[in-house]
């Protein structure tokens, strides 16, 4: 070896947390800041500055009082999602045993379920012919079918059903974080039950009632294909008004202006509720939440999105919950009526899954148009999706996209988190912007990348839709590996550099494969984002051809056939097997 | 040089040398700074070859920095360390050939036992039948040839102990590194432990760097001793100089009990601040206010109006306010009429018990009484 390669190969390790991070914040930078970038001088409609657009978007007709609805539409989903989710996960939290993992998974399974496909279950559960009309004939509420598809209680509904996740996890996670001594501590200095939960219990809650809040108001005022698959037409949010200026109007300054009005909320929002220095309660709630808390607004969103990870450690937490359990016998707040709670929480949880059972049955009904009950049962839309090559074509590209995104998200990412767990500061500027891909609401990143990818020829080809997906395959990556790094004992690192182990050797033999459940971990979530993402992918894909999402956004809105039943009932099997493959990789893991 | 010595000597003393495989280890001038945090200052100290030389102070005196600067985990901010006469101050970790024990045995929990001790070897490029012979000589060394299949997370505390000190000896280092390898393990196991090593040091006539902060750990295994504090060393010395005759009251009162005096010295001899005793010491002694020490074990007890010894230089008064039965011995607080003052006693047969409210005199000898010196009783 000569003297110049030795002495590179003794320097990279020592530069390595910045050349490691380079290629995911170049890759990122390019294909998302970029864009971003562009978009926001379109707005100004450089080159000469001006504000017209923004002026057009606030005193034009029609446009701020959209603006109005959307932000009250956000906060009602948010405050539904609270008072539906607290007790939700406050039931699972008190549970133990194989019912929590159920009821875990009950949260989970939707969660992880293509947002159409949820979406369409609502359309076939709220149409006329649909189990909701049907029953409420049955029970004789009414005596003919009452329109509730296509009015915005159908809207409230359905983003209710997709949002109620995203508020449970985060808040189960925090409450699985509190010290369950505390409570009879507090009744021990004569507390009674619903008072100790009121000042112990629900205060130490608060970062996690934060995250989930944030998470579902930020989703919700960037939602796009629930309310304009659900909502009347008199219903028109802001996403949608934005993909109307593109696609239809042409008008691509006042989207962008638009656009750029939306994620200043959303900045807005996240300054004042995510940024709030996480308060000194935080610190409370004591190990990884408040560390965790500590590095700011990205790393909330991390453990938020986390949370199904942190279900599965508490699945194997459970003995050990139960244990506990057993210690304090009774249930510190509810134990005078936990039948009422556990009813509650039962009810939650079939809202969650219903919808998708209900798809399930639909795919093998014999009628020509949704109802349900089905008539007769047959494999009819099955045979139609498999011998129809456009559905296989469009399978097929979504395999593909998402394969070769995924792939390239986790040589990406997986490098880039190895970097930012070596040096804080590093993580401190790099993380949120490696985050900011799935924090900027969703319709957002479809007009930029729509903006910048113009420029570059890739709306409708694979590279464009590869390059937008790995952008949040990177995301996803980046907080899942960087949660399981922070949990590596880097001393093993360090034994194996004093046995004359090279840096890269001790990565490989021993960092990689101690961390390679939560590299994999990682890789389904950046596969299912891929796999089921269609905003964008309806933005860039121009006239290419389509992917499984776009083909069934499609349908949906033209010809609403049980199609899309069969095809729901395959995409249900991701989550399924997401997870089946999380739990074996787990479990060779122990 | 070295290689001059080799060449000099005959064939049984080459062999001799050759055995002798524990490398010099010096640390020149190092000074080692955090930003503004001065973690190692001025530091100087010789490591002979095949000498077992422990660091011992508290938590933030600079032990572990001066581990990790050995190690190649950190580097110097300004000085030099030297292995085998060879400048190593900013040579990594991965390219310095040494064994290290860590506090957490940092077992790679995803490899088995022989596995794990083959990973040193591995790195080194050595052939695989070799390894297999190694590994298994290495095994045996600890006596865990039974568990060479297991994972480490199936042994037990003491065993995975074993299997860390097997895992950094395999590649026969020169240079073997040990910081609090046996914090985490209970006492009796410890005790164990410590002699093993120590058996297994003297066998290879390996160089070993210990840290510690159990004084006593300190004093049963190490041939040298060196005392830190706040980034400095103290006291260095076999563990005998260090507890007979510490130089500074930090060195003292690091080591166990200790009775402190406050003084003056004039004329060879030390007078007691409360006009208590007077006592000679050491012609040459700096004149002026000065501290002493006495162990509590070098005090005798005895009922008032008995003789104490013939030789004994110091007398004083006083009276029994507390006893603590301590097992083999019992410690003992008498109230004099200047300060308190502990003594130890076996519990030997023939060993009066004394009692609260017991009017005692105790005395000492004039070497009992250590001089410490002035300016460093931090």
């Amino acid at each position: 070896m000569s003297a110049d390669m030795r002495t590179l190969r003794d320097r990279l390790p020592r530069l390595g947390p910045a050349l490691l991070a380079l290629p995911a914040v170049a890759f990122v930078f390019a294909f998302f800041a970029l864009p971003m970038l562009d978009l926001f001088l379109a707005s100004i409609g450089w080159p000469d500055i001006s504000l017209a657009s923004y002026t057009e978007f606030f005193t034009r007709g029609g446009y701020l009082p959209v603006l109005v609805r959307t932000v009250i539409a956000g906060i009602t989903v948010t405050v539904l999602c609270f008072l539906l989710g607290y007790p939700l996960a406050y039931a699972i939290n008190m549970t133990t045993g194989t019912k929590r993992t159920v009821m875990l998974l009950f949260v989970i399974v939707p969660y992880l379920t293509s947002l159409l496909v949820r979406t369409y279950a609502w359309i076939v559960m709220l149409g006329d012919g649909g189990l909701v009309n049907k029953t409420m004939i049955l029970i004789g509420l009414t005596d003919r079918p009452v329109q509730i598809l296509y009015t915005s209680t159908a809207a409230y509904v359905g983003m209710v059903h997709i949002m109620l996740p995203f508020m449970v996890l985060p808040i189960l996670s925090v409450m699985n974080g509190v010290d369950k001594r505390l409570i009879p501590a507090a009744k021990s200095m004569g507390c009674p039950p619903f008072r100790a939960f009121l000042r112990v219990f629900l205060p130490l809650t608060v970062p996690g009632i934060r995250s989930g809040c944030i998470l579902v108001f930020i989703l919700a005022i960037g939602f796009y294909i629930t309310p304009a698959a659900l909502g009347g037409l008199s219903d028109v949010l802001l996403s949608e008004l934005i993909e109307i200026q593109v696609s239809q109007a042409m008008n691509f300054r006042l989207a962008a202006a638009a656009a750029f009005v939306l994620l200043v909320i959303t900045a807005l929002f996240l300054l004042i509720f995510g940024a709030d220095v996480s308060s000194t309660r935080t610190g409370l709630v004591g190990g990884d939440t408040g560390r965790l808390s500590g590095r700011g607004v990205g790393f909330r969103w991390a453990r938020s999105l986390l949370a199904p990870l942190a279900a599965a450690e508490v699945m194997r937490k459970r003995r050990l919950a139960q244990w506990q359990k057993s210690l304090y016998r009774r249930d510190p707040f509810l134990a005078f009526r936990p039948g009422l709670l556990m009813t509650y929480a039962v009810l939650c949880l079939g809202f969650l899954i219903l919808p998708s059972l209900v798809v399930l049955v639909m795919s093998f009904s014999s009628d020509p148009f949704l109802s349900f009950p089905p008539s007769g049962l047959s494999m009819q839309w099955y045979e139609e999706f498999f011998t129809d090559s456009s559905w296989i074509a469009a399978l097929g590209k979504s395999v593909y996209v998402a394969c070769i995104s995924t792939l390239l998200a986790c040589g990406l990412g997986v490098l880039a988190a190895y970097a930012l767990d070596r040096s804080p500061t590093l993580s401190n500027y790099l993380m949120p912007l490696l985050l900011t891909p799935i924090i900027v609401p969703i319709v957002v990143v479809g007009v930029a990348l729509y903006g910048g990818y113009v420029d570059w020829g890739l709306i409708g080809t694979d590279a464009g839709l590869i390059f937008a997906h790995t952008l949040g395959g990177i995301s996803y990556i980046v907080i899942i590996v960087s949660a399981t790094l922070a949990g590596f004992d880097r001393r093993l690192e360090r034994a194996a550099l004093s046995m004359k182990a090279h840096p890269f050797t001790a990565f490989r033999r021993i960092t990689l494969p101690l961390i390679q459940y939560g590299i994999i971990a990682g890789a389904i979530f950046a596969f299912i984002h891929s796999f089921d993402e269609v905003v964008v992918a309806t933005f860039i894909g121009g006239f290419g051809e389509k992917t499984l999402p776009m083909k069934m956004w499609e349908d949906i809105r033209h010809e609403i056939n049980p199609t899309i039943a069969a095809v729901s009932t395959l995409l249900l099997l991701v989550p399924v097997l997401g997870l089946v493959g999380l739990r074996l990789t787990q479990r060779r893991n122990n | 040089m070295e290689q001059d010595i080799v060449a000099l000597t005959s064939k049984a003393e080459r062999s001799a040398v050759q055995t002798m495989r524990g490398a010099a280890v010096e640390f020149r001038q190092i000074s080692k700074s955090y930003g503004s945090f001065e973690a190692l200052k001025d530091f100087d100290l010789t490591i002979r070859p095949g000498e077992f030389l422990t660091l011992l102070g508290p938590s933030g005196s600079g032990k572990t920095t001066t581990l990790m600067l050995l190690a190649g985990f950190e580097f110097p901010t300004s000085g030099r360390v030297m292995i085998g006469g060879q400048d190593v101050s900013k040579v990594p970790s991965w390219r310095r050939d040494q064994g290290i024990v860590f506090q957490s045995y940092s077992l790679f929990p995803h490899m088995t036992i022989k596995e794990n001790l083959a990973f040193p070897l591995e790195t080194r490029g050595i052939a695989r039948k070799e390894i297999a012979l190694r590994t298994q000589e290495a095994l045996r060394m600890v006596q865990l040839e039974q568990f060479q299949e297991r994972f480490p997370g199936q042994l037990s505390g003491g065993q995975q102990q074993r299997v860390a000190l097997a895992r950094a000896l395999v590649a026969d280092p020169p240079l073997l590194l040990m910081d609090e390898p046996l914090g985490a393990l209970d006492k009796n196991l410890r005790e164990e432990m410590q002699i093993e090593i120590k058996h297994i040091q003297e066998r290879l006539r390996l160089t070993v760097l210990y840290v510690t902060h159990d004084q006593e750990e300190a004093l049963t295994m190490s041939d040298r001793i060196v005392v830190m504090n706040e980034g400095k060393i103290q006291q260095v010395g076999a563990p005998v100089e260090l507890y007979e005759r510490p130089r500074t009251r930090f060195v003292a009162e690091f080591f166990g009990d200790v009775n402190i005096f406050l003084g003056s010295v004039e004329a060879s001899e030390f007078r007691a601040d409360d006009e208590s005793f007077t006592i000679p010491v050491c012609t040459g002694a700096p004149e002026g206010s000065a501290c002493g020490a006495v162990r509590p074990e070098k005090i005798e007890m005895h009922k008032r109006g008995e003789r104490p010894a013939m030789n004994d230089s110091v007398e004083i008064g006083g009276e029994v306010v507390d006893v603590i039965y301590l097992g083999q011995m019992s410690r003992y607080t008498v109230r004099t009429a200047g300060q308190d003052v502990v003594i130890k006693c076996m519990a030997a047969p023939r060993t009066r018990h004394f009692l609260i409210g017991d009017a005692v005199l105790l005395s000492w000898q004039a070497d009992s009484f250590v001089l410490l010196e002035q300016g460093a009783t931090t």
